[in-house]
């Protein structure tokens, strides 16, 4: 979705998508997709190529296009990110102003919300509930995450990208293009949000393993992991290196990345990070990491290909070499297990 | 005016090839054309002029009429939005458009956009495909579209009224006078388009929504001799539209965009017996809208402002020896509203030099040379070479260059991802030139080989932003044919006309075709004429384009042909005369798109009058 920095010379651009590696192969149809990893394929902004491929937990067997195979349907234009329930899954589809709702195991459409969308962008589940944030405006939208009722919208001081869920709050980090700098908490037994914990750069990168909540913020020369507890920073740890990204949790580790690097810090953050490696470049020299994202080790790292052809992804170890490399759809840029 | 009326005419009737010889230079005094001297400066180039009466008789969009009328392959997001021109396998930087003799490229994007350019006040409209940087600058590699205005002294005046409806409710009103006396030539035009263009999206449920536009176009031009040494020409335009921007699926957020230009251009013609000198003042506005989440009024926005200054003498040395110089000085500032883009200034120097030798009468060699300075990038030496021969009925044009495109505003200043460090794309061309003609028939065949290097493209970078950069290499073996024959007898005149475009455009690192150009592109007319009743079906063909750099099959738009019949009758009404076209377009009803998603319409009617006065 960064493309919307220049929309018109993203209008004007070009792409598609599609679905080379179709193997549908199953054991059980009712529960296709009932283990494993879900990549979401953004597909060109405006080409409506959006696409979810699917990677078996074993990680031998790739499923591009899942979505469409399931349904019949295109997903729309720019799959931005999924969460899920413990029935569903949610597909956030950020320019066609929709969130696919599908069965979790099969993928099957069971429901498209429309209602009180601005183009989506993140969501969480908290309390049975979905919040979901927008590109454009400063609100989180909400939702009953059975029915998929609109409920409410939540106004924030100034729109957030990623949202997460821990210790009964809901935290929505103000975006990188929005010049805020704040986390914005919303309690969901009210769905209200009283506090703010401000930072002094942009939020580059969120994210929890239940339990805390680890917000990157960073500027052109330097970084900061800051550990939340509650609604109070409990420890923060400087970085050196400025225009770090991608903040993720995996056991007991935090990583993040800086250019090319893949770095690693334990979740206490009490200390700056090591480096593990560098991922190989992208052939035109742009274009990966594009996406990221480190699941039981598995590092993800995506090659978006400038956007003019099917994106691939790698998967490294923590000591840099490859376990597996595939294509997927065009522009892969996240990495989900449920 | 009429040697014009008459040069219209042979053009209707044979073909849109102009030959070598062009009428209008000998005439400067009666008859001021842009192309006039300039093009004397190019003998080695091709030219395809598409004149007057057909651009009279088109209805529709400007990418409909260079679709059908050339081999330039355009690709639009839906009929009506965001078109740009792959002109001979390059990019829509790449494609130089100029409005009398001066470059209206924007300057935010570098490229034009066809579905937001009138094109119905141009007296013709000159297409010379391949490099032409010398003569007119940055984005001259793929090609150059020229759109030219003619004044006329002595003229009686005429009045003209075009009035076109049709299918999802378009709408056209077109009005233009001219009119001369021995000091004065005046043009004056407006022309006004509408569309809901809701058209029914075939084989799927669904109709193109949002994608209603508008657009008005004002203008005039006035020449004015002073002396018969000195004449002054002012040219004006304003252009507004509003266009929606159609979506591809249903709950998307609706946008729109707003274009507006604004153009003005002074020329001073000095002539004496072997000495022409032509000195230029422009100033050109342009800005744009985006309302990003409609209806609100949420919305951003930029502009830019250039001043144009040149200066172009021709010298005959000698019968044979002729020399041309030009020095241009070019100073834009932009700007964004509501967006990234910082108050930015270009300024730009260049000089070139031309030569003419003729050998023979019939032969002759040219050679131009240019240098030109500008802040924030290194701008290449550029050169031209060419050959020419002219028989009756053989003429070959052999012609090499070097070419370049600069970076554009948002390329070098948009914040983040603008990149200083930008170098211009540049291209090496090299094109032979075949023309035959046997009576009624002629035939035009060009080959030519073009290597581009250090492309300009947005990319992700490993910062999370998009930054541009000096990303692609390409080169381009093509070769475009054209044929036009023609036949009269008693009332009846029966024609033809075929062009056909191969391009392999091709990626260096990677030795496949480029996304969105395709291998083949074919246009076919027929045209026959009874007495005051005529016919034309016509035909586009666009083989099958690639929509992924690896060339996957899957996702590939498919190829398409498209039928389209125009009839046309003139009621020679004693104190009434007009002229009737009716038009069918995509008879088959061909489902079809040339961009992935973007349905186009299918089978359309429109009906159009035609009132001189």
């Amino acid at each position: 979705m960064k493309k919307l920095v220049v929309p018109i010379l993203a209008a004007v651009t070009l792409y598609s998508c599609s679905n080379t590696d179709d193997n549908t192969v199953t054991t059980n149809p009712d529960e296709k997709y009932l283990n494993g990893y879900f990549i979401t394929n953004e597909g060109n902004f405006g080409k409506g190529g959006a696409s979810v491929s699917h990677l078996s937990a074993d990680l031998n067997t790739v499923t591009n296009n899942i979505f469409k195979t399931a349904n019949g349907k295109d997903l729309g234009d720019v799959a931005q990110s999924i969460v899920v329930n413990d029935d569903y899954a949610f597909v956030i589809v950020n320019n066609s102003n929709t969130i696919e709702v599908v069965n979790k195991k099969t993928f099957k459409s069971v429901y498209t919300i429309t209602q009180g969308l601005n183009t989506p962008y993140y969501a969480t589940v908290s309390n049975d509930k979905l919040y979901v944030t927008s590109l454009y405006n400063p609100t989180v939208s909400v939702y009953n995450a059975k029915t998929f009722a609109f409920i409410k919208t939540i106004d924030l001081n100034f729109p957030a990208t990623n949202i997460v869920t821990a210790n009964n709050y809901v935290y929505a980090a103000n975006g990188f293009y929005s010049k805020g700098t704040s986390i914005e908490v919303i309690d969901p037994s009210s769905d209200t949000n009283t506090v703010d914990i401000t930072f002094d750069n942009a939020i580059n990168g969120i994210t929890t393993n239940g339990q805390f909540v680890y917000a990157l913020e960073t500027n052109d020369t330097a970084s900061k992991i800051s550990k939340i507890e509650g609604t109070q920073v409990t420890t923060s740890v400087n970085i050196a290196q400025g225009n770090s990204r991608y903040l993720v949790a995996d056991g007991e580790d935090l990583f993040y990345t800086v250019g090319t690097g893949i770095y690693k810090t334990a979740n206490t953050a009490t200390s700056s990070g090591t480096k593990l490696f560098d991922v190989t470049p992208a052939e035109d020299g742009f274009s990966v990491l594009y996406g990221f994202n480190v699941i039981n080790g598995n590092i993800f790292v995506s090659d978006v290909k400038g956007f003019k052809d099917i994106g691939t992804v790698t998967i490294y170890k923590e000591n840099g070499t490859v376990t597996k490399e595939f294509k997927t759809g065009i522009g892969p840029n996240g990495f989900y297990k449920f | 005016m009429k040697q014009t009326i008459i040069y219209s005419l042979f053009l209707t009737f044979t073909a849109n090839i102009a030959l070598a010889q062009d009428p209008f230079s000998t005439q400067l005094d009666e008859l001021i054309i842009e192309k006039s001297k300039i093009s004397k400066q190019s003998k080695s180039q091709n030219t395809i002029v598409l004149n007057d009466s057909l651009i009279e008789n088109t209805t529709g969009t400007f990418t409909d009429f260079l679709q059908k009328n050339t081999s330039i392959y355009f690709k639009e997001n839906g009929y009506g939005m965001v078109s740009s021109p792959a002109f001979r396998g390059t990019t829509a930087q790449q494609t130089g458009v100029l409005w009398n003799g001066i470059k209206i490229n924007s300057a935010l994007l570098g490229q034009t956009d066809f579905n937001s350019t009138s094109f119905k006040e141009y007296d013709n409209i000159v297409v010379k495909p391949g490099g032409g940087s010398i003569l007119y600058g940055s984005g001259a590699i793929g090609g150059t579209i020229h759109l030219n205005n003619t004044l006329t002294f002595n003229k009686a005046t005429e009045n003209e009224i075009q009035l076109n409806y049709g299918s999802f409710n378009t709408q056209g009103i077109h009005y233009k006078i001219s009119t001369g006396t021995e000091q004065f030539a005046v043009n004056a035009h407006f022309g006004y388009n509408k569309s809901d263009n809701d058209y029914e999206w075939l084989g799927k449920d669904q109709k193109n929504i949002n994608g209603q536009f508008y657009n008005t176009s004002l203008g005039f031009e006035v020449a004015y001799k002073i002396n018969s040494k000195n004449t002054i020409e002012l040219y004006s335009a304003t252009y507004n539209d509003d266009r929606h921007f159609a979506l591809i699926t249903p709950y998307q957020t609706k946008t729109k965009y707003q274009n507006n230009y604004y153009r003005n251009l002074l020329k001073w013609h000095y002539k004496a017996s072997d000495f022409l000198n032509t000195f230029y003042v422009a100033y050109i506005k342009e800005q744009y809208n985006y309302f990003d989440q409609l209806p609100t009024n949420s919305k951003s926005g930029g502009n830019a402002t250039t001043w144009y200054l040149k200066n172009e003498s021709f010298y005959n040395v000698t019968n044979k020896l002729k020399f041309s110089g030009f020095l241009e000085y070019q100073k834009t500032t932009g700007e964004g509203e509501n967006s990234s883009l910082p108050f930015s200034t270009q300024e730009i120097f260049a000089v070139s030099i031309l030569g003419n030798y003729d050998l023979s009468s019939k032969t002759g060699f040219e050679i131009g040379l240019k240098n030109e300075v500008a802040k924030d990038y290194q701008n290449p030496f550029l050169f031209s070479a060419g050959y020419y021969f002219n028989s009756e009925k053989y003429q070959l044009k052999i012609n090499s260059s070097k070419n370049y495109r600069i970076p554009t505003f948002n390329d070098l200043y948009w914040q983040p991802g603008g990149n200083l460090n930008l170098k211009p794309e540049t291209s090496v061309q090299f094109d032979i030139n075949n023309n035959f003609n046997y009576k009624i028939l002629n035939i035009n065949i060009s080959t030519y080989y073009t290597s581009i290097k250090n492309m300009i493209r947005w990319v992700p970078t490993n910062t999370g932003l998009w930054e541009a950069n000096n990303v692609d290499e390409v080169y381009i073996l093509g070769a475009e044919l054209s044929l036009d024959v023609q036949k009269t007898w008693n009332n009846h005149t029966l024609g033809g006309r075929v062009n056909y475009a191969y391009t392999r455009s091709i990626d260096k690192k990677i030795e496949k075709q480029l996304i969105y150009t395709p291998l083949h592109k074919f246009t076919a007319q027929l045209n026959y004429k009874y007495k005051n009743f005529s016919v034309v079906p016509s035909f586009l063909y666009i083989g099958k384009i690639y929509t992924t750099s690896s060339n996957d099959k899957a996702s590939a738009i498919n190829a398409y042909g498209v039928f389209d019949i125009d009839f046309s009758h003139y009621f020679n009404f004693k104190d009434f005369p007009f002229t009737i076209n009716f038009k069918i377009k995509n008879i088959a009803n061909t489902a079809y798109t040339n961009m992935p998603q973007r349905m186009m319409p299918g089978r359309n009617y429109h009906i159009q009058i035609i009132k001189k006065f």
